[in-house]
């Protein structure tokens, strides 16, 4: 089931007004079923993998908590981490590698022949796999206790509003949540609703309409001219951000209606100074779930700076491969992990030393736009299904054929988008000086006029065609 | 729940709903004031001796200043992109409420070949307010839009007319791609484009509506197949677009002008499909040659249209 869906509004009002009718057992046991329809109704039979990860992390988590013996416990967090990466790699990975391995054997000469499956990718199974691990290497860590009850730790797993594409929430910050009932606050309701209303028009108002004419250029890229290629590059950087970000809110937003909290996913990341800065607030819980589990395990930046940069790339190259099976996410995770590690340098260096103030403060508000840049650059790899396609686009821009305005294609939704893409941005950039939320603490009666106007908007603007999310595929 | 928070649920849904209507009154206000052909029919500002109907192959077939150069006449292209056949009969019965009759209808028949693209009567939702048939249209094909449409008028502006209209200032009449593809986009376009030559009975029935109530105005119909590029007209092979030419002339029990091959130099096409303003020119220029445009003839019969 898809937010953007009739089925998904039918099922969470039904889910609402049964939620706030229920208590204790019940209405935990609600949330679960309620959870496993929600996954169900895409596929049953792949339900069952989440069914498999949870009964595995929960005997996992039991067993800790019975044995202090160093190699018992270790033993079990392999058992964990072989379980749940086994399952990940088997249904997202094993094609990519049997074909990689026969690419590069024919490259030898050696025809190799892995046969590849024929394999569903089960929507959302990298977030659900990660925050059930999560649990297993906190528990190991002795960080947070382990969970006795295993509803609310399948819960915990399963719980449908980020399931499928995150926010990835972390044992520590959710179970406790789960151990008594919310209470009903007419706040949550109304903030819940409010940021429900923001994702679904960063969706259907804005990603969609961007989708309309962007597809069509990663379709037939040798049609288009360099100008029209920057900036459909740029308005697909909006898109994905409008696209994950939007399903974030949502999935925040029907939390919170419900009573829950969960973590921030994204902080206006256009506005970031640097590629540092810029991954402190693009998908937020992967950006800290890859630091807590993999960074600082690898030794952070405890080591040599040499070890530090290793890290660092070793971390985003992971990163990479986390969004999909193809080597263009991990050439992508790559160009980040080059990028960072680069930045760090210059500014451990202090390599750009500016000491006219007035040159200083125009180099801050270009940051902004040059981290975009290179954002919505890196996008082109991102979005291409492979290199021949990412070349085919890029050698469009280098080409610089068709600069003009006439050159442009699909212009009447071109400009829709951009328009559109336009006012959100001009509504980050209120938010980022904090003007919306002083006007919101000022004006109260403000906001159900802003609430309406998200809805007339979605009504004017919007794309109903029930596009999936950008973010279900990983 | 306390009641006072029940009632303002109450009071944001009655904004949201007041909201939606004069939004929705607004928006008709800047489409009605719009240049785009369909906002100034319904102001009765189309008035014609030629008329032009059809989908974007009526539209880029006849150019209206290209036609009124060489007939001396006025000339209205009611052709809109993707406009589907069972729109027609609306369109031209409210031209006909709110004009003058034109002498001549010219019809340009590939609608009848092809099955509405997505979305392509959905599109017609802002001409809701102007009639509420297009409404039973949308709801016949798809429900759920139509719904929509019924619940909220803001949504009824919710498409890419709306943009259109909000961008044209100035008649639309003369708007024209004025372009040529590349080989490889053209190549592209020829291979994967659909050969399909629909034989829609749903669509004769709407051409047929079209032609009764010209004739009923005393208005004179050509129907008319526009040419395509050489190279996609090899896909679609002659004997095929004979078969089906003469399929509609003996459904609709009326002759076609059949042009599919009148031009032949690729340079007069912006895509396989669609002639540019070049070829426009040079059409318009090839049927004067013939008489096209002389009203006085009359097309009653398929034998007297093979002379074409």
């Amino acid at each position: 089931m898809i937010f953007n869906s009739f089925p998904f509004l039918i099922f969470f009002a039904v889910f609402l007004v049964a939620y706030w009718n229920l208590a204790g057992r019940q209405r935990l046991l609600l949330c679960l079923v309620g959870s496993y329809f929600f996954y169900g109704w895409w596929n049953w039979y792949l339900l069952s993998l989440i069914v498999f990860s949870t009964v595995v992390d929960f005997l996992v988590g039991l067993s800790l908590s019975q044995t202090d013996t160093e190699p018992r416990r270790r033993l079990l967090l392999i058992v964990s981490l072989a379980c749940n990466l086994g399952v990940l790699g088997f249904f997202k990975y094993c094609n990519f590698f049997a074909e990689s391995l026969n690419g590069l054997a024919s490259q030898f000469g050696w025809a190799l022949d892995w046969p590849t499956l024929n394999i569903v990718l089960p929507v959302g199974i990298s977030f659900y796999t990660f925050q059930s691990l999560s649990y297993t290497i906190d528990v190991y860590r002795r960080k947070i206790p382990h969970e006795p009850d295993f509803v609310r730790f399948s819960t915990f797993v399963a719980f449908f509003p980020q399931l499928v594409a995150g926010p990835i929430v972390r044992a520590s910050e959710f179970i406790p949540q789960l151990q008594s009932d919310r209470e009903y606050r007419w706040s949550d309701t109304v903030d819940g609703f409010g940021q429900t209303l923001l994702g679904f028009f960063k969706k259907v108002v804005i990603a969609d309409t961007i989708a309309i004419v962007v597809d069509p250029m990663y379709d037939q890229p040798e049609g288009y001219g360099c100008l029209n290629v920057i900036l459909l590059s740029a308005l697909f950087a909006i898109q994905i951000y409008c696209d994950f970000s939007g399903y974030s809110d949502i999935a925040i937003g029907t939390a919170r209606m419900l009573g829950f909290r969960l973590p921030k996913n994204f902080d206006r990341p256009f506005f970031a100074a640097s590629i540092t800065d810029f991954w402190r607030r693009w998908h937020i819980t992967l950006s800290t779930w890859l630091r807590d589990y993999v960074y600082i395990p690898l030794g952070g930046n405890r080591g040599t700076r040499l070890a530090t940069s290793r890290n660092l790339f070793l971390t985003m190259l992971i990163g990479g491969l986390w969004h999909g099976a193809a080597w263009t996410y991990v050439v992508w995770g790559a160009f980040f992990g080059i990028l960072l590690v680069v930045e760090r340098e210059i500014i451990r260096r202090n390599l750009i030393e500016i000491k006219s103030s007035a040159i200083q403060s125009l180099i801050q508000l270009v940051k902004p736009f040059l981290v975009f840049a290179i954002f919505a650059f890196s996008m082109i790899i991102f979005r291409s299904d492979n290199f021949g396609q990412a070349m085919t686009v890029l050698s469009r821009i280098a080409s610089l054929e068709g600069l003009s305005a006439s050159a442009l294609h699909n212009r009447i939704p071109l400009i829709k988008a951009m328009a559109l893409a336009s006012v959100l941005m001009s509504c980050e950039l209120l938010w980022q000086f904090g003007f919306v939320q002083r006007l919101f603490v000022k004006a109260s009666v403000l906001r159900p006029i802003v609430y309406a106007c998200l809805i007339w908007s979605i009504a004017l603007f919007g794309t109903f065609e029930g596009n999936a999310f950008v973010y279900f595929q990983f | 729940m306390s009641s006072r928070n029940l009632l303002k649920i109450l009071l944001f849904v009655v904004i949201v709903f007041v909201g939606d209507r004069l939004g929705g009154e607004l928006m008709q206000r800047i489409f009605m004031k719009s240049g785009f052909r369909y906002s100034m029919l319904y102001r009765g500002e189309l008035e014609a001796d030629i008329a032009v109907l059809g989908n974007s192959r009526g539209l880029h077939m006849y150019h209206p200043p290209a036609m009124e150069v060489v007939t001396g006449q006025e000339v209205v292209n009611l052709a809109f992109n993707g406009l589907p056949t069972q729109a027609m009969p609306v369109i031209w019965a409210d031209y006909l409420k709110h004009h003058n009759a034109p002498k001549l209808l010219v019809l340009e028949i590939s609608c009848i070949g092809v099955a509405g693209a997505p979305g392509s009567i959905e599109q017609l939702s802002v001409l809701i307010d102007q009639n509420s048939n297009f409404l039973e249209l949308i709801q016949d094909r798809n429900v759920r839009v139509g719904c929509a449409a019924k619940l909220s008028r803001l949504f009824r502006y919710n498409g890419s007319l709306m943009w259109r209209s909000l961008l044209l200032k100035n008649s639309d009449q003369s708007w024209i791609m004025d372009s040529q593809l590349n080989e490889a986009m053209l190549e592209q376009l020829v291979e994967s484009s659909t050969t399909e030559m629909l034989r829609s009975k749903e669509n004769i029935d709407a051409i047929r509506q079209v032609i009764e109530t010209a004739s009923q105005h005393g208005v004179q119909v050509k129907l008319v197949l526009a040419p395509y590029h050489p190279r996609f007209y090899e896909r679609l092979t002659q004997p095929r677009v004979d078969a089906w030419r003469d399929w509609v002339e003996k459904e609709v029990d009326f002759p076609v002008d059949d042009h599919s091959q009148r031009m032949t130099d690729p340079r007069l096409f912006a895509d396989h499909l669609h002639l540019n303003k070049q070829g426009a020119k040079q059409l318009a220029e090839s049927l004067k040659s013939l008489d096209f445009f002389d009203t006085r003839k009359s097309n009653s019969t398929v034998e007297s249209a093979r002379k074409f």
